[in-house]
Order: structure tokens, then sequence, then C-alpha cells
């Protein structure tokens, strides 16, 4: 009897144990219900648009507070009058600096009051003040001046004429004055240690308006009753929930299972899976370019002697010659030497997209006939021939029998380094090792701590480092600038680590950049024969782009996507009960 | 034991200062910093990256970063007349920062070739010793709030898994005993091994891919309904999500406990005195639990400090898979980050979660046997 009763508590225990998995109420969704959006990375850090510098508050913040200037959602292109955005057009002045921005007055923040101009000054004077940890200090750099002329015009008086100063404006906002001035007064300098930070009890002017904030779950945003652009006259959806998933495999069940509205970007492994299914009706999709790029970067300089690439009066400091990178010639055989189709199948599930220059197809600024390197191992070992690396001993890796840079002797052997965890840059370069191996390198291939990897990868200390970057949006062409010209190699800070330095290219992008009128025409084939330059000579092997799959719930009505995302009309989106 | 335990607690101040030395100038000599971390972007300039730094005090000798965080800056550099700039400062830091030019190098002034200086602001840092651990360098608010937004989550988690997993593994153990080279002691035994095998990760996948994804009973992950309420409801009303990543992280601890206590109780049952009360008569029941179980949980209080560390300091592994927003999570995160203020906290907290781990098991200790006394 007593082991009875032992086994029965036993069982009993086991049976209490079961029985709180009580199954869990499936997440009904009707019309007007919040719109849940998986968050796979980490809180917000602020609400304040000012301070923000990271992709998850910038996610919130852009659904919460207008644009100053904004994007039209078909071309990704700024637009005077974009949905969202408080411009509605601006005029330049015969001297080219002077920008006279004319705003709408419909727009109110969620108090009642008026989103003016003054809105978009106590922004520039928090930025413009230095006291701030903005990382928007390119402004300070760029505005001379500006002026609330009245409460829907402003006048900035830019430092210089050029064809980027739009861009610069890209990341301004209006933040409402007249409750920013009570919460942080002229005390820039504290304004991060702020409460007001994440409470923010005035936002608006876009689709939500700030309801809540918890910490390490989820961040949620309300209609806003006063959205002066709802597509269908006021804004469907209750709400939005930004909702952290931290693991991958468990946000794509999640939305298998609906709890989750849509997706947008479906990890590589469920792609497939994903498609056939939203081909069968049970999801919809929309497949868009990424705007990320794979490269891997090639330290042309003497990595033993990391230098600037000017000195303090502007001239241009020999950087010595990388002992094996430092002749092109090696470089285009690594070009050569990458079968792209392998890779693509063996690290991206055949989702890459090959590429040739820093910019995507889509871009405006994309020359036509700018291929990417061919695979052609033969051409690639020619060029190893010619550059004086040749295996004498017939071990399989070629050494140094005349080359330009490294001693006699020296084997072709470079370090290769890549952020560890992330798998597919490891099957990437897993592969490509293989495959330069078999043209005579030997390539050391290494994991990097993704920390380690950036100080290496600024000190200029490596041979070769892949990452991967995301793209400017809309796309900025003079981008290469802070990546391929001299100013920009700055050993510790800048992004030209790889120490290269092309006069032509420093002028071309020069030009393209200050071009009197701007004419987009010119501009591109300027851009054109830069990328040209940058593909032939190789500073950079430019590996993938690749196209991101969007999938949403097909109860969701009116979801459709377009180049500049899913976003742009989530005001219209209607959850109908499924 | 009063006297015993304000004796340990303050016996663990130097340990507890000791840590904070080694694991802050561990950080401080990791290759990378924050700046280079999280400014990883080519649209921010050279100069930008690098007014970051010296804001954050970055270039300052490393015993002087250390001496900020531990006892505060106001001290360090001070503003007299209230201009908001210092006007002095100790012999050991400056007084004057440079201009940085566009390459965010110092700038250089054309005329007398020195370099351009401006006067710095006041130190405003207090120092943990004063009660301010600092603000988050990711997170951009007091380390303190970031660390105690997620306690509540841990402790819930942590709290649930040492007593279902003690409970249970004590519980286990004694039945194994005492039905040893039985049917349910070989199970137990072989359920324990399987268990000990499948790493967390992978014990949590499976769960959540088991009973939330195919057979719908459980949900996927998170602390509670996802709604656009401002917080999640008391624990009662959202037990069911508690419920996976418990069993997680409670399967070691019964497999472990349940394997301990059986071995303990085996070996106490071939006791001596065991023998001698069996031949005296006394009733089996009587004999596993008033002699048998006492005595073998002494060695199990022993296990219990640990437990008490480990699941006071969040589990990691565990709180990623269901997306559970405790203290653990940050701890994986914030090293990548370089966000020391937060490592410096989570490293403080765990340590202090030790002592108190430890502390606990050797007050259990004395409460189980009546042979030790700490007074």
């Amino acid at each position: 009897m007593n082991r009875l009763i032992r086994i029965t508590t036993v069982a009993a225990l086991l049976f209490a144990l079961a029985a709180l998995m009580a199954p869990v109420a499936a997440q009904d969704m009707g019309s007007g219900a919040p719109i849940i959006e998986p968050n796979f990375g980490d809180d917000p850090t602020t609400f304040n648009p000012i301070i923000a510098n990271d992709g998850t508050s910038y996610d919130v913040i852009n659904r919460m507070f207008p644009d100053f200037i904004g994007v039209d959602s078909a071309t990704v292109q700024y637009l005077g009058g974009a949905k969202g955005a408080i411009v509605s057009s601006w005029d330049i002045a015969d001297d080219g600096v002077t920008y006279t921005f004319h705003l709408r007055d419909d727009m109110v923040w969620s108090d009642g009051a008026p989103i003016t101009a003054g809105d978009v000054a106590w922004f520039l004077d928090a930025v413009l003040s230095g006291e701030t940890s903005t990382p928007r200090q390119e402004l300070t750099n760029r505005v001379e001046s500006y002026e609330v002329v009245d409460d829907h015009t402003l006048t900035i008086v830019f430092n210089e004429a050029n064809c980027t100063l739009i861009d610069t404006l890209g990341p301004v906002y209006p933040v409402p004055a007249h409750v920013y001035e009570e919460a942080y007064g002229d005390d820039y300098a504290g304004m991060d240690e702020n409460d007001y930070n994440l409470n923010p009890a005035v936002t608006g002017g876009e689709t939500f308006v700030f309801s809540n904030f918890r910490p390490g779950e989820q961040t949620t945003l309300l209609a806003n009753s006063d959205f002066a652009d709802a597509e269908l006259g006021a804004v469907i959806p209750q709400g939005w929930v930004f909702k952290i998933v931290t693991d991958q495999v468990v946000q794509m069940e999640q939305f298998f299972a609906g709890e989750l509205s849509f997706v947008d970007s479906v990890p590589q492994a469920n792609r497939d899976d994903v498609k056939a299914r939203g081909a069968a009706g049970e999801f919809q999709t929309f497949e868009t370019p990424a705007s990320t790029i794979r490269f891997l970067s090639l330290n042309v300089a003497d990595p033993a002697n990391p230098r600037d690439g000017l000195d303090e009066d502007g001239n241009t400091i020999d950087q010595g010659h990388h002992p094996i990178l430092g002749d092109v010639r090696v470089r285009q055989a690594l070009n050569y030497g990458m079968n792209f189709d392998e890779v693509n199948e063996g690290a991206f599930f055949n989702t890459g997209v090959p590429v040739a220059s820093h910019v995507r197809p889509t871009d405006w600024s994309f020359p036509a006939g700018l291929e990417p390197y061919p695979f052609d191992p033969d051409k690639a070992m020619a060029l190893l021939d010619e550059a004086g690396f040749t295996d004498s001993d017939g071990d399989g890796v070629r050494e140094c029998n005349g080359c330009q840079y490294a001693e006699a002797g020296a084997p072709l052997a470079l370090s290769v380094k890549t952020n560890a965890g992330n798998t597919s840059q490891e099957a990437l370069y897993t592969i490509l090792q293989d495959q330069w191996n078999e043209l005579g390198f030997n390539i050391n291939l290494e994991f990097v701590e993704f920390g380690t990897l950036v100080s290496e990868f600024t000190a200029q200390t490596y041979d070769a480092i892949g990452v991967f970057w995301g793209l400017a949006t809309p796309a900025n062409p003079n981008g290469i600038a802070d990546i391929f010209l001299p100013e920009a190699d700055v050993v510790g800070a800048g992004y030209n680590t790889q120490s290269y330095n092309n006069p032509r290219l420093n002028q071309l992008i020069e030009e393209a950049r200050n071009l009197p009128g701007c004419d987009i025409e010119t501009r591109k084939a300027m851009y054109g024969e830069a990328y040209q330059i940058l593909r032939d000579d190789s500073p950079w092997i430019w590996i993938s782009t690749g196209n991101v799959l969007l999938a949403a719930q097909t109860n969701i009505e009116n979801w459709a996507p377009r180049a500049g995302g899913s976003r742009w009309n989530i005001d219209a989106w209607t959850i109908a009960e499924m | 034991m009063t006297r015993y335990i304000v004796r340990r607690l303050l016996q663990a101040i130097p340990t507890i200062f000791g840590i904070t030395i080694f694991v802050y100038f561990l950080i401080s000599l990791t290759p990378g910093g924050p700046v280079e971390t999280l400014a990883f972007n080519n649209r921010m300039k050279p100069r930008e990256r690098e007014v970051l730094k010296y804001r954050l005090g970055f270039y300052d000798p490393l015993l002087v970063q250390y001496m900020r965080w531990l006892l505060g800056d106001d001290w360090m550099r001070w503003d007299s007349d209230g201009d908001g700039l210092a006007d002095g400062a100790v012999f050991f830091v400056d007084l004057y920062g440079p201009e940085l030019n566009d390459s965010g190098k110092p700038l250089i002034d054309e005329a007398t070739g020195e370099v351009v200086m401006k006067p710095l602001p006041p130190g405003n840092q207090y120092g943990i010793i004063r009660g301010d651990f600092g603000n988050s360098i990711y997170y951009k608010r007091p380390a303190i709030d970031v660390l105690v937004e997620r306690l509540p989550a841990t402790l819930e988690l942590g709290l649930t898994s040492l007593l279902v997993g003690a409970f249970l593994g004590v519980v286990i153990g004694i039945v194994a005993a005492v039905y040893h080279g039985r049917l349910f002691d070989q199970v137990s035994r072989v359920a324990a091994v399987i268990v000990d095998s499948v790493p967390n990760f992978g014990l949590g996948l499976l769960l959540l891919l088991v009973f939330g994804s195919l057979l719908g009973v459980a949900p996927l992950g998170g602390r509670c309904k996802t709604t656009i309420d401002a917080s999640c409801p008391p624990l009662p009303y959202r037990m069911e999500y508690l419920i996976l990543p418990t069993i997680v992280l409670a399967a070691g601890a019964v497999s472990g406990y349940s394997r301990y206590m059986r071995a303990e109780m085996l070996d106490i049952v071939s006791q001596d005195y065991i023998r001698t009360a069996r031949a005296k008569g006394l009733a089996e029941r009587v004999l596993w639990v008033r002699h048998g179980v006492r005595n073998a949980l002494i060695p199990i209080a022993t296990f219990l400090g640990p437990s008490i560390t480990f699941l006071l300091s969040g589990a990691a592994v565990t709180e990623q898979v269901f997306s559970w927003p405790g203290v653990g999570r940050l701890a994986v995160q914030a090293p990548g980050r370089r966000d020391y203020t937060v490592v410096m906290i989570v490293v403080l907290y765990a340590a202090f979660a030790n002592v108190i781990g430890y502390l606990m098991s050797d007050i259990m200790y004395a409460l189980i046997d009546p042979r030790i006394r700490y007074d």
C-alpha cells in the first residue's frame, strides 16, 4: 500500500506539472487588431530622435515621429510632400547653399499642438550645440545657419554647395519643441540621462503614438487618430507591438502559428518553405533587394606599419605596400578565383546576387555593363604567375619568385578573418578558402568575435577582413567617399581601412559631389567610372547582396510592399478574422 | 548565527572588490571598444567616433577609468564658478582636452604649431561607492535601471526552477534509493543521463517545437501574452509561460540532485547506526525518512549555494531561446557591445548572488546538521 501511495504521489506531481500546460488561447486578430512585428534584436535605447543611434530605436521612432524630408516608397528617393513627412517642397537659391523648406500645416502632435518649423529648429539647436551624444555630427560640419521664417517655412544655409545636401538632412526629425523645452531645457549634455527619452509624453505626426515600453519584451504604439496621411481616412490597426523574439527559429514558429503579423526578413533557412507555402496561399510573400552588401576588404598597405592617409596639411602619406595584396594582380586573381555559384549554393541557399560595386543594381547610380568578375581559375593562375607567385617546390602553395613586394621565397599566405557566430559568413569564407587554396594560396581562416574584428579592421593591421554592411536608403553614391578616399584613411577611426588611394577616383568622387547643377546623368557617368575603377583595382572584393523575402499573414488586407519596404501603408493594414 | 552572517558579509567585501578590479581590467584590455562596436557605420565620420571616445573617457589611463567607476569623478574635475566648464582638477586628470579636426586628430593651431585645447566639462559621476553605477553606454541610461528591469523575470524563473529542480531531484533520489535496483531506479538513472546529455539550448528548442509548435499546448516563448497592455499580468494568470523554461532549467538540477541523493541515501543506510536502528526494530519508513533523508540532505545543501548563484544570475541560453527578459540575456549581450558599465553591474550582482548563495548553503548546513554551530 505504501508503495502504491508513493507511486500515486509521484504520478500526481507529474500530472500537476502537465496540467499546468493548459492550452494557450490562440491569437484572435480581428479588424483593427494590433500589428505584431518581431524584433530580432534588443530593446530600443531611446525614443528621442536626436540621440538615437541604433536600428531598433529608429524602427520605433519612424512609426511615431514624422520625417523632415520623406522618401517616396515606390522610387526610394527623397520627395517633397512624401507621406508622413513635414516638408512639402523646397527651393534652392542661386547661391546653391540656401535651401528654403516649405512645411505642411496639417500635422499635429498627439497633444494637438501643430508641428511647425520651430520643432525642426529645436532638433537642429540640440544637434548643432555639439553637446549631445547625437551621431548626427555631420550636420555640424555642413549647416552654416538656419532660420525659422514662419511656422511653416524654414531656411537652412549650408557651408558649401554640393549635390548631397538633401542626404545630409535625411536624419532630421521635428520634435515637439514645447514639450522638449520643458523636459530637457538647454541641458543638451544631460540629454542621455533624461528619463523622458523612454517615456515620451507627446509624439505624433506619424501612424502611431507612443503607448508603453516593456524592457526586454516589447514596445507598444497606439493608432494616431490625428494622422493626416491615413490611406483610408483613419489608421486602421489599433496599435503596433514591436515584440522581442531572440531566436530566429522561434520567430518563424511564432509566425507560422499566427502570433506575428508579418516578418520583414525571412531567414535563409526558411525561405524555400515560406515561398512554397506562400505560393499555396498560406502566406503573402514579397521579394525585394536587400540593403546589405557582403564584402572582403583587402589591405593594400603595409599592415605592419598602419598610417593615416593624409598629414595635417592634407598631403598624402606613403602607405607602403602589403607584401601580397599590394599587387593588384593578386587582388584580381582572388576575384577570378571565386566561384560564386558554389558560394551561393553553399552559403546563401541560392539567394545571393553577385555584385561588382558598392551600389545595388536598383540604385540610380548603378552603371549598365558593370559586371562582377567571371569565375576563371585559369586567368587567376595566370595573373598569379605574372605577379611572380609560382609554386617552385610543388607543395601546392605558391611562393614569391620575382614578386613585387614580398620577400623572395615567401609563401602566398593570407590571413582572412570574419565575424564568428554568423553561419552564412562562416560558410562563405570556408568555401572561398578552398577555392583560393586551389589556386595556390595558403588561406588561414579565422572566425573572430565581432568587437575584436572591428578593432583589427580599424587598426588596419589585417590582411583581409570580411563583414557585411548596410547600404544607405535612399542610396547615396557619395558614400564610397567614406570608404575609399584618403580622408577616410584614419587609423583607429576611419573606414578606408585598406588604405586605398587612387587620384582619379578621388577626383571623380569630388567632382560628382560638387557638380554645378547636379545633373543626374553627368553624375551617374562619373560614379560609373568610379565604380569601374574600384572593380578593377579591387581594394574590396564585393561578394554578394541578395533579396530579402517578406511574409505576412493572409488575413492582413492592404499589405502591399514596395521597393522601400512593407510598412509604407501600415496605417491601412486591416487584420480580418481568419 | 547573526554575528556569523555579518562576519561573512564583511569578509565578502574584499572578495567582491577584487573581482571588480579583475573584470574591469580584463574587459578594458579586450580588443575593440564600445565606440568601434556601436558605431560600425560608414556614414559616421572619424571625428564623430573620436569625439565619442573622448566623451566616454576612453583616452584616460585605465586606472583613472577604474577610479571613475569606483569613486566617481566629481572630485577629479570640478566647476567652481557654475559656468558649466571645469576650472579645477586633480593632478592625474586633464583640465583641458584637444579640439579635434575632421580626421578626429587633435587640431593644431597653424600660428603657434600647438594643439588647440578647450576646457572640459566637470565630472558628474559619483562612483559605485556612492551608489552611482554609471550609465550604460548602449542603453544610454543608468546601468542599475537596466539591471533592475530584468531582475523580476530572472528571479521568477530562477526561483521556480530551483524549487522544482531541488524538490523533484530529492524526491526522485529518495524513491530511487528506496527501490534501488528496481524499475524506477533504472528508469530514473537512464533519464538522468539523457537529460544531462542534452544541452539546454537543444532541450529548449525541442520543447518549444514539440509543445509549442507541433502540439500547440504551450506558448512559443515570451513571459506573457502579447497585448498592447503596459505590463504582464500577475504570475498566476500566465503560468503557462513559465513551464517550458522551468523544465529546461530544472532538468539539470533534477538529474543532479536525484543521482546524488540516491547515492547519499544508499551510503547512509549501509552505515552501522542504521543497521543498529533496524536491528532495534525501527520501522522502515521512520528509518528512511528520519535518519536516511535528513542525513543525506546535508551534502545536498552544499549544492544549493552554486545552484542559487546560477539561477539568480540568470540562465543566458534558456532566456535567449525563450525570449525571456532576464539578466542572463543582458549578461551575454553586454560584453559583445563592450558596454562596460552593464558588464560591471552584472558582475557585481553575480558576485553578490554568489556570496548569498554560499551563505545560504552554510546556514542550511547548520539547520540540517545539529553538529554544526557557527556561534
